[in-house]
């Protein structure tokens, strides 16, 4: 197994795990109507999946060149970013 | 003498290499796009801010693209770094446990891949490859210790 087929799998693990861990704090949000779970949810996903979904999914599809890939990504992880720093109020 | 290599040299590869080891599995800011931008900076140096843009040869729109992705980049370096800040503050002000365990994972899952990503990249010794495992690692981490927080069997 290569240095670049670990990667990869570590990659989609951490999407993977990011979804389950946005799901899990979507249902304390739903559960205990915490808002900071809520917050939390939103910024999981913007910082650890959707951005896989544009570099593995969107790029591809859409034959996203490399910036566009990349500003894609980055915006992702600021949208997630935003959201949590709002949550402070 | 001849600013416009000096710039070009300096600028260039540090910013590409930012995100040369970008979790997105795309090696670097497209060479155009990264090229495009260089003449950006050598001619602003060479000709004046005001007459660089003219001079650009821009292939596909690249060029603002890149610069726009840079630019997020480094407004998300800063607010990741204000977030995590202020859970700490949160859990020094608090002392809850999870809030500790809230401020150790975002640090792992935000901040520190994109420092990570901006210092190795300008290391020779490590390839792009290792850079991305090691910000990929470091995400999974910061997200095991969130998961910690949250789950709640």
């Amino acid at each position: 197994m290569t240095l670049a087929t670990v990667t990869s799998a570590a990659a989609a693990v951490t999407a993977l795990l990011g979804s389950y861990v946005a799901y899990l704090a979507y249902s304390g949000y739903r559960r205990n109507d915490s808002e900071t779970m809520r917050v939390l949810a939103v910024g999981i996903l913007f910082i650890a999946v959707v951005p896989y979904l544009v570099s593995h999914a969107a790029a591809p599809v859409l034959g996203l060149s490399d910036a566009q890939t990349i500003l894609g990504v980055t915006l992702s992880h600021t949208a997630g970013l935003v959201a949590l720093y709002r949550s402070f109020g | 003498m001849i600013p416009a290599p000096t710039v070009s040299t300096g600028f260039g590869p540090s910013v590409t290499g930012a995100f040369r080891s970008s979790d997105v599995g795309v090696d670097a800011v497209s060479k155009v796009a990264a090229d495009a931008l260089s003449k950006v900076v050598a001619d602003a140096f060479t000709k004046g801010v005001a007459d660089a843009s003219p001079q650009v040869d821009v292939v596909g729109g690249a060029a603002p693209t890149a610069v726009a992705a840079i630019l997020v980049f480094f407004v998300a370096i800063a607010l990741s770094v204000v977030v995590t800040y202020r859970y700490a503050r949160g859990y020094l002000r608090t002392r809850q446990r999870p809030l500790l365990y809230l401020t150790v994972g975002m640090l792992l899952l935000a901040p520190a891949p994109m420092f990570i990503r901006l210092v190795l990249s300008n290391v020779v010794l490590v390839t792009p490859v290792e850079r991305t495992l090691v910000v990929t690692v470091s995400k999974l981490c910061g997200l095991l210790v969130i998961l910690a927080v949250v789950h709640r069997p």
